[in-house]
């Protein structure tokens, strides 16, 4: 027997134990992976006295799990590797329309290209009534304020389209939905139109689930046609910043182990206005500071984070506008709002933003819309939010019901 | 605690290999043995620790007992001694394992509606029973020596590598290594070496491969159930099950041989066996041995009329089955190899070696089929994938294997046929002749630890079968 062979087990056993070593002791003990958007387990939840009730076992097992020397690079590889072995079968595929999986989780990419998308919406008919539902609240909050202008936008997301279904042999239900919406609002309705796959191509990520520079700004555009009646006072963008070499990996990404080519992350320049902002009450000195995003501190952490980049944590953002200029306006949205916000200040003394899910979550109570609307004297509400927010109920409980118009 | 875990991996075994070598003294090394293989077994589940303890315990002093008395010629009291060691070994086993089937059946005859017990069935209870009642067997029949010293019939039946999922490891079989072994460097690499392949084909093959055969088994509705679906779920467990359980053998092999023990192998290549017969020549083999020296020749073997040599097969292939798990699944599972073993042996058999190379799909698709009565949860899913797998005017529907988001499992299915053949392992040895190959032999081992090591740090599917056992 060669030496090598007598020096081989114990090497590694060796390695394995340092590892080990390292990993529980040695190393910083790190909290969250934003690899895997989970928490993690540190040598903190180590407790002796669980010992006897076996939750001690399988804590250092989870530890050793989460914290072993290097492991986002095993957790990538993986996940390359078994994208390599589905991809070699994908490119035998030749309609780019069909849906490949990627990863374990929702997210496909469209055909052989490098964009990336959810599951297709499916019909139900439980869907369509939260949305009629939905629409009818929204019709009642009208009726009661005459003088106050109502409207809704949607960002339509590519889930919603039914391009995919006959190659994959689906039957979507977004474009369904859509109508269902539109015919049951009594107040302005439009939404953002994706009319194929080169729209998505240049509104949308192909890493995230959120429209890019260019989709926001004509989403700006809708807004003030469906708002104003025209969009002849439109801003217009004075240039287009990309950070050269950076790359934006998005919830796609995340989700499906970041085995595709990063997006480019772009923003529009504009000659926006003096404002004043606040979050959530407290005075906001520099909002909407997408040279956040560019900080490349803690790059690991945060390359996903479209939120990271457009200040979307909060649940209520207040915007005042410091031009003489009349008009209040509140935005009910979501995370689609973000960029949209600052453009369509120049056209408001007040913008008023609630995100319900946050305010929720940071307030601890509904937001009272009754009450806002009469004390701010409130101009227009503007519902802009996906189509999701009008239905969406999953392990994390019911969350379209955050965004139901809750009266006081 | 789990071989594919890392706790496993990077803390219990680095340490019991260090603490072992640290001394030369043999009754030390045993007891460091012992103690570790005591951890080992109280890992997450310290309270059975005490029934197997009991166990052992129980056994060895009425062995002593019933020895003692064959010494003194007291044949019928060392026979009624004898007879109750067993009596308590299948009674802590049935009370343990079997008690809710016995209620749910009693309830079912009988109309009634006696509740459950909450019992939890003791980890490996299946397997240190078996050893415990070779033991206690071949010491009454003067097979083996009795063993005077608790702690080292203790060690034989709490060794680490073969307490929970076997093999079942005969007293006989390392009886004379308990007290005598030699440990040497070599064994000690080829242990390693072995152990690293078994956690390979079980971190790599098995539980990929499960995540196709949980999907179909465990998550897909029967109303959506097609050709394709089952064929592929009952492809995926009949490669899980052999990888899942031959890797654990190979695991334990190789983990005894780090020490100076050897075990029997276990498994041998099943899925290339040409009859039924012959599959259970190959299969968990230290079960069906165990059976057939323990259960079938005790009821008189082939040496009976045929009718009587009928029911000893019958009732060797109903307790193999019950053995597996108190389900009525089970049962019908032995019984079904039980009624193909006999009807090979009647007359099938002469008919099997004339069909040259379609003997083997013969075998391998009876085999799929026990599986779909092993695996499944209740009888209307066996007859939904039974029908399905003939429901051949369906076609292959890649698409909705695609859609279920499995297709980037095909590699793992293709690398775990090629290992259920020879093929892979002569390779290896064919590779490791030359002087070249020799490094890419290890370089091979290295790739595989590495690999393994990446699916347990993400937090990959990781089952194993025969823990339940």
């Amino acid at each position: 027997m060669k030496k090598s062979e007598q020096i081989f087990p114990i090497l590694v056993l060796i390695i394995l134990a340092l590892t080990s070593i390292y990993s529980l002791f040695v190393k910083d003990q790190e909290m969250i992976s934003y690899v895997e958007n989970r928490n993690l387990k540190t040598n903190q939840d180590l407790h002796p006295r669980e010992l006897l009730n076996g939750v001690f076992e399988s804590t250092i097992e989870t530890i050793l799990t989460d914290q072993f020397y290097d492991r986002y690079e095993f957790v990538k590889l993986k996940n390359k590797i078994n994208y390599a072995n589905a991809n070699i079968l994908y490119s035998l595929i030749d309609d780019p329309m069909v849906l490949n999986p990627v990863g374990d989780t929702y997210v496909n990419q469209i055909g052989s290209s490098q964009l990336l998308m959810s599951n297709p919406i499916a019909y139900s008919d439980i869907i369509n009534q939260r949305i009629i539902d939905r629409a009818g609240q929204i019709n009642k909050i009208a009726e009661d304020y005459p003088n106050v202008g109502f409207y809704v936008y949607k960002p339509t997301q590519i889930q919603e389209k039914d391009f995919f279904d006959s190659a994959n042999g689906l039957s979507s239900g977004g474009d369904r939905f859509e109508e269902s919406l539109r015919t049951s609002l009594q107040v302005p309705y439009s939404s953002f139109k994706i009319g194929d796959l080169n729209d998505y191509e240049k509104y949308f990520y192909s890493t995230d689930h959120h429209w890019n520079h260019r989709g926001s700004y004509q989403g700006y555009l809708d807004i003030l046609n469906l708002i104003e009646g025209n969009k002849d006072d439109a801003l217009s963008p004075l240039a287009e910043n990309c950070k050269d070499g950076l790359k934006f990996y998005g919830t796609y990404s995340a989700q499906s182990g970041f085995v595709n080519d990063g997006a480019d992350f772009c923003v529009y320049k504009f000659d926006l206005p003096e404002y004043v902002a606040y979050s959530d009450g407290q005075l906001n000195e520099n909002p909407n500071d997408t040279n956040q995003f560019f900080d490349r501190t803690g790059i690991d952490t945060m390359d996903y984070h479209y939120n990271k980049a457009y200040s979307l944590g909060n649940g209520f953002v207040h915007r005042e506008n410091q031009a003489d200029i009349e008009g209040d306006l509140l935005i009910i949205g979501d995370s689609y709002a973000g960029p949209v916000l600052p453009l369509l200040l120049n056209h408001y003394k007040n913008i008023y933003f609630v995100y319900p899910i946050n305010y929720k979550g940071i307030f601890k109570v509904e937001f009272k819309y009754d009450s806002f609307i009469k004390e701010k004297n409130i101009d227009k509400v503007l519902f802009m939010y996906t189509i999701e927010n009008y239905f969406l109920s999953d392990e994390w409980g019911d969350r379209y019901l955050d965004f139901d118009v809750k009266r006081d | 605690m789990l071989f594919s875990s890392l706790t496993f991996l990077t803390i219990f075994l680095p340490l019991v290999v260090l603490v072992y070598y640290s001394t030369k003294s043999l009754r030390i090394r045993n007891w460091i043995l012992l103690v570790f293989s005591v951890v080992f077994y109280s890992w997450g589940e310290p309270i059975y620790i005490v029934l197997m303890l009991a166990t052992v315990s129980l056994n060895y002093f009425t062995t002593l007992w019933f020895h003692d008395l064959q010494r003194k010629c007291n044949t019928k009291k060392a026979l009624l001694v004898f007879v109750l060691t067993l009596v308590f070994d299948i009674g802590a086993l049935a009370v343990f394992k079997y008690t809710n089937f016995i209620l749910f059946n009693i309830n079912s005859l009988l109309s009634l509606n006696l509740p459950n017990v909450s019992i939890r069935l003791p980890i490996g209870i299946s397997f240190y029973t078996f050893q415990l009642m070779s033991y206690v067997i071949d010491a009454y029949f003067g097979k083996v020596q009795v063993q005077k010293k608790l702690h080292l019939l203790l060690t034989y039946v709490a060794f680490f590598p073969q307490l929970i999922a076997g093999p079942i490891v005969r007293y006989a079989t390392i009886e004379h290594e308990l007290e005598h072994r030699k440990e040497s460097i070599q064994d000690f690499s080829e242990g390693f070496q072995r152990f690293i392949l078994g956690l390979g084909k079980k971190v790599i093959l098995a539980n990929n491969v499960a995540i196709a055969a949980n999907y179909v088994f465990a998550k897909l509705p029967l109303d959506q159930m097609t050709f394709t679906m089952a064929w592929m779920g009952v492809l995926a467990y009949t490669l899980q099950i052999y990888f899942d359980f031959s890797a654990y053998s190979d695991m334990a092999i190789g983990l005894g041989k780090m020490f100076g023990f050897n075990f029997l192998e276990n498994f041998n290549y099943p899925y290339i066996a040409g009859s039924i017969t012959d599959f259970w020549r190959r299969w968990h083999m230290s079960l069906s041995t165990w059976f057939r020296d323990y259960v079938y020749i005790p009821l008189g073997g082939n040496r009976v009329t045929q009718i009587r040599w009928v029911f000893n097969l019958f009732t060797v292939w109903f307790l193999t089955g019950l053995w597996h798990g108190a389900n009525w699944n089970f049962v019908i599972w032995g019984v079904y190899f039980g009624v193909i073993l006999i009807i090979e042996k009647l007359f099938l058999a002469k008919y099997i070696d004339k069909l040259g190379p379609l003997r083997y799909i013969y075998t391998l698709l009876l085999v799929m089929v026990s599986w779909v009565l092993f695996n499944s949860n209740g009888f209307s899913q066996i007859q939904v994938i039974l029908t399905k797998m003939v429901s051949i005017h369906e076609g292959l529907n890649v698409v909705s294997i695609k859609n279920a988001r499995l297709l980037y499992l095909w590699p793992y299915f293709g690398l775990a046929l090629l290992g259920s053949t020879p093929i892979v392992k002569m390779s290896l040895l064919r590779i490791k002749q030359n002087r070249v190959g020799y490094y890419v032999y290890f370089l091979f081992l290295l790739i595989v630890l590495y690999l393994s090591m990446m699916y347990l740090i993400s937090n990959s599917y990781n089952p194993f079968i025969y823990f339940r056992f």
